[in-house]
C-alpha cells in the first residue's frame, strides 16, 4: 500500500512541477499559457487508468524530461515593436559555451590535417 | 481620523525631507492604502503632497497585495481563488465543502488549486501538507496560521 502511496505522490510531485515550468516559462503569455494547462491536464488525465508500476515510473521520466525542456530549451520572444523582440531568459535557460578562439601557426595546422588525413586512410601493412 | 493625521504627517514628513527617489517602498509600509485617494483640506500649506504623489503607488500596491493583514482578508482571497477555478461549481462552493467528496474534483485539481493558493500568497506549501487540505476551511486555516494571524 505504502508503495502505491509513493508512487501516487511521485505523479502529483510532477504534474505540480510540469505546472510550475510552464508559469515560468510561458510568464504572462496567456494564449500559451492556457493551451500548455490543457495539454498537461489531458495528458494526465489519458493516463489515469494505468495500474502498471513500471509503465508509471516511465511516464513519470517523460513528465520531468517535459519540465527540464520547457525550463531549459525553451526561450520566450517577447514583441517589443516591430522587427524588434525581447528574449525572456530565465534563470534555467541552458547555454553552451562558445568554443574559444586559438591561433594556430599554418605548419602545426597542416600537421593536424595530415594526422587526419592518415587516419582515415585505412592502414597498409 | 486622528490615526490617519498621524500616518498622513508622518509621511509627508518621509516626502519633505527626502528626495522622491529616494524614498524607500518598506518606508511606506504601515500606510493604509486609503491614504492614497485621501485629500487634504484645500487650504493646506503642504501642497507637496496634494500636488504630486511623489512615492510609487506600484510599490504600494504591491506591499499591500503581498501579505494579508487579517483572516477575514484571506478567507477572503483563498475563496476569489477558488471562484477563479473553471471546474469548480460556484452554487456548492461553500467553506466547508470537501474537495473530493462535494465538489467532485480529483487529486489533480487539488494540486492546481494548492498552486493557484501558493500563487495568491507567495508562500510555498510542501506536499505532505497540501494533502491534508482538502475544505477552504482548512486552506484558509493553514494560510493564517503560516502568517501568524488570529481571529
Amino acid at each position: 500500500m505504502s508503495g502505491t502511496n509513493a508512487l501516487r505522490s511521485k505523479v502529483l510531485a510532477a504534474f505540480k512541477d510540469l505546472h510550475k515550468a510552464r508559469l515560468q516559462t510561458f510568464r504572462g503569455d496567456k494564449k500559451a499559457l492556457d493551451a500548455g494547462r490543457l495539454e498537461i491536464n489531458q495528458n494526465f488525465r489519458k493516463n489515469k487508468d494505468i495500474t502498471d508500476p513500471v509503465k508509471i515510473e516511465e511516464l513519470i521520466t517523460v513528465a520531468q524530461d517535459s519540465a527540464n525542456i520547457l525550463r531549459k530549451h525553451v526561450l520566450q520572444l517577447e514583441q517589443i515593436e516591430e522587427n524588434k523582440f525581447r528574449a525572456n531568459i530565465t534563470k534555467d535557460i541552458s547555454f553552451i559555451d562558445n568554443t574559444m578562439y586559438k591561433d594556430i601557426p599554418e605548419e602545426e595546422l597542416l600537421k593536424h590535417k595530415k594526422n587526419k588525413r592518415a587516419k582515415c586512410r585505412p592502414e597498409k601493412d | 481620523m486622528s490615526n490617519l493625521f498621524k500616518t498622513l504627517k508622518c509621511l509627508n514628513c518621509v516626502n519633505v525631507t527626502l528626495k522622491p527617489r529616494l524614498i524607500q517602498p518598506i518606508r511606506l509600509l504601515s500606510c493604509n492604502q486609503r491614504l492614497l485617494t485621501y485629500k487634504l483640506p484645500e487650504n493646506t500649506t503642504r501642497s507637496v503632497f496634494v500636488q504630486k504623489p511623489t512615492f510609487f503607488i506600484k510599490d504600494i500596491v504591491r506591499f499591500m497585495s503581498s501579505g494579508p493583514s487579517g483572516i477575514n482578508e484571506v478567507a477572503d482571497r483563498v475563496m476569489d481563488c477558488l471562484r477563479l477555478y473553471d471546474k469548480i461549481d460556484h452554487a456548492k462552493l461553500a467553506v466547508g465543502a470537501h474537495f473530493v467528496k462535494d465538489l467532485g474534483l480529483d487529486s489533480l485539481d487539488h494540486v492546481e488549486i494548492i498552486m493557484a493558493i501558493e500563487n495568491e500568497f507567495g508562500e510555498f506549501i510542501p506536499d505532505v501538507d497540501a494533502e491534508k487540505l482538502l475544505t477552504p476551511q482548512e486552506i484558509i486555516d493553514y494560510v493564517a496560521d503560516k502568517f501568524d494571524l488570529f481571529e
